[in-house]
Parts: C-alpha cells; structure tokens; sequence
C-alpha cells in the first residue's frame, strides 16, 4: 500500500494523526450511542458512569464548581469520551506495524478496549456496570467498541511505518518539490 | 454496626431552665444540631433541644434571647438504646421525622444524629447507594427569595416541615443559595434580629450542588465529609429538588 518517493509518518505526526482519528472514531461512537440509549438497550454509558458515579465524587464539596459540572454535563461527558477516544488513538499507534496493518486490527482494538473497560476499570472504580449490566447493554457496549476500533484504523495504512502523511499536507509538500 | 460505634459520645447538655438564645450560641460553637436536657428529677427521661425547635420559635416571631429552654424542648425525648443496630435507630427517626436520638443506658450516654448514621453506611452500604439521586430528591422543595427575612423564610420552612430551602438565585443562570435549620440557628445564636436580618445576608456557606443522575453515593459522601444535611440538585433549567441525608436514609430504608 505504499508509494515510493512519497514522506513517511515521523512518531510525532503519527501520534498526532492517532489522536484526531481515535477523537473521531470516538464521535462516530457517540452518535450509535445516541441511537442505542435512545432505543433503550443502554441505561448508562462508560464514560456517563465513570463521571457520574466517581469523577464528580472529587470535586463535588466544590461548590462552584459542582454547580459548573452539574449543569453543564452533557457537554463535559461528549468531551471527556472525545478525550478517551483521542488517548485510544494515540495508544493504536504504538503497536507494533505489523499488527497495525492487520486487516482485523480495528476489530480487535475496539474489543480490546471494551474488555480493559469491563475487567479493569468498571470493577476498580465500582462502577453499575461491573455488577448490574444487562446482556444487551454489554453486547451494544462491546458492538460501539468495535466500530470505534474499525474507525480508527480506517483503511489500516495511516498508522503504519511506511504510511503517508495525511493528504492535504501531503499534497503540500509534494507541491514544494 | 451498633449505635455505640457510631454516636457522639462528647454531647452538649442543658438545662430546661436556661435561655435558649444562649443555647443556640452553644450549640453552633460546638458545631451540632442539638442538645440533652437535663432531665427534671432522678429516673426520669431526659429531654432534646434541636436546632428545629430554635427555627419554630423564630418562626413564630419569638425573641430566642428572650425564651427559656423549658418552653420548646421535647421532654421525655424517643431514646435508642447503645446496643441497637444503626438500621433500628434510622428506622425510629424516619418514622419519627426526626434527625437526632438521645442514647440512653440509663442515663444519656450520647447523643445519635441522622448524619452519624449515614458517616456508616456511606462505606458499609455503598452499594446501595450507587443510585441516582433522583429517585431519592425532593422535587417540591421550597424556594425563597434573597430578599425575604429570617424570620419569613423560617416560618415557612416550619410550616412546610422542611429543614432548608432554596434561595433564588440573583441573575438567571447562576446558582442558587440554600438557607437551613443551621443557618437560622445562627442568626438567633449571634444574636441578630430575624424579622430585618435577610436571607441572603445568611445564606449557608456549607453545602454543594449535584446533578439528578449522579449517584446517592457522591451527595452522601459530600454531606458527611462537609457536615451538612442537604444538597442542591441543578440541570441546564436550574433547580431541580433538594437531597437531604434524611432523604437517602428513607431510601436505603425502603
């Protein structure tokens, strides 16, 4: 999948370009989201839970600020999934390339990171979704998972070693030339 | 766990002859929300004076300074015994409505509060309380207005059976106040005239808010580290209710 003559991805570029993917494949996330907990397969997601019965525990005997958070919760909770998303993105470009290259990559990531949340986080934090879940929130979770994971690794190339920088700077550079 | 463990052992005590504006001072400098009294001859009960006893009488437009102890105290107050389960004495006071218990062995041993108990079980019960907190709030909770009295507000907070109330917020969007038994405890116990002193001027300056879907667990864990007994609960409308730890006791109860 790579041209010759073409720049390669530095560590730096790639990380950066890990991060606005993983924050888009987050937001792809969030509107499948929107249509599951509208449907009423899902009560509470992964990151409404993390914030609302644990994160806000923090800083809650702060008054202004609890009332800031308090009333401005949807959009804290969209960001702070953007921003796990963002962190997803960055972590997928530290695998190793080969595996990064594999065509079920992002199938397997988005698991991947849906199974971290259930056996680590959820039951650390104590978290509703460690003990009361029901098997239809778990599958959706596990399903929004995935399509996160297969948006983020896209056609699989972007990421890799050998893979080009993303196009309009791409097309920038080769103008230069 | 048994009342014993989780009472205050170091209580105040007073006498029913004493002037209740004094009290009232005691009572904020030792930072609770009630007193024993004394009981009037050998073997018989001894009486509570609460903080919700000082709010009726300026609610009523008495001078505390100028009202003895005798006249409002509850005698032969509801008692619980020290080796009692923390669920009999919680049961005892929400049937009651009330937020304090003299513990008795005889004589007064210590003096039970409904935020002694929930200190208990915000770590022994935490799983139940991972609910939301609007399914345990008040939504028809009282709101007055900054620029009313003490007094007004006392007197309606009395009338409503209530132990705080919302304070309109000054401009749209920003937060409400929140004006409790303490506060009005305060106001009689620095001495201040309650039919010019206002609320806003007196506002509590311990409490928090939270939003309807965060767990019993945060608003439980923030009363009891702060002390106080209710929280105000926003969304993007404003005012949605009020949770009290008396609220999230009934709940663990039901």
């Amino acid at each position: 999948m790579t041209l010759a003559g073409l720049p390669t991805v530095g560590g730096g570029e790639r990380i950066l370009a890990g991060v606005g993917r993983g924050t888009l494949a987050a937001m792809t996330m969030t509107a499948l989201r929107q249509v599951t907990t509208g449907l009423g397969l899902v009560d509470q997601t992964p990151p409404d839970a993390i914030l609302k019965q644990r994160a806000f525990g923090v800083v809650v005997r702060k008054p202004r600020l609890a009332f800031f958070l308090a009333t401005r919760q949807v959009a804290l909770v969209e960001l702070a999934h953007w921003f796990y998303g963002a962190v997803g993105g960055a972590a997928f470009t530290r695998l190793p390339p080969s595996m990064r290259r594999h065509k079920w990559v992002g199938f397997g990531y988005g698991l991947a990171t849906w199974i971290g949340f259930e056996l680590s986080v959820a039951p650390v934090l104590g978290l509703d979704q460690a003990r009361r879940i029901r098997p239809i929130e778990r599958l959706m979770f596990a399903v929004d998972h995935v399509l996160y994971g297969v948006v983020l690794a896209g056609d699989h190339d972007w990421a890799g070693a050998e893979g080009r920088l993303p196009g309009r700077r791409r097309r920038k550079r080769l103008a230069r030339r | 766990m048994r009342v014993a463990e989780a009472m205050t052992r170091d209580f105040l005590t007073t006498r029913a002859e004493e002037e209740l504006g004094e009290v009232a001072r005691r009572m904020i400098e030792r930072w609770v929300g009630s007193a024993i009294v004394e009981a009037d001859s050998p073997g018989s009960a001894p009486g509570i004076l609460t903080e919700r006893d000082v709010v009726e009488v300026v609610g009523a437009g008495d001078d505390p300074r100028r009202t003895r102890v005798a006249d409002h105290f509850t005698p032969e107050a509801t008692s619980a015994a020290p080796d009692w389960p923390l669920e009999r004495a919680a049961e005892a006071m929400d049937r009651g409505g009330f937020r304090h218990l003299v513990v008795a062995d005889g004589d007064p041993v210590g003096l039970l509060s409904i935020l002694d108990i929930m200190r208990s079980w915000t770590s022994e019960r935490s799983r139940d309380l991972t609910v939301q907190i609007s399914e345990a709030m008040r939504r028809d909770f009282l709101e007055v207005e900054g620029t009313e009295t003490v007094r007004e507000a006392a007197r309606r907070m009395v009338e409503r059976g209530l132990g705080a109330a919302v304070v309109a917020a000054a401009k749209p969007k920003s937060a409400p106040g929140l004006v409790t038994d303490r506060d009005v405890l305060e106001v009689a116990a620095a001495g201040h005239d309650p039919g010019t002193a206002q609320v806003a001027d007196h506002l509590s300056q311990r409490m928090t808010f939270s939003a309807p879907d965060w767990s019993l667990k945060q608003a439980a864990d923030a009363m009891t580290q702060g002390g106080f007994e209710h929280t105000v609960v926003v969304d993007r409308n404003g005012t949605a209710g009020v949770i009290s730890i008396s609220d999230i006791v009934h709940r663990l109860l039901a």
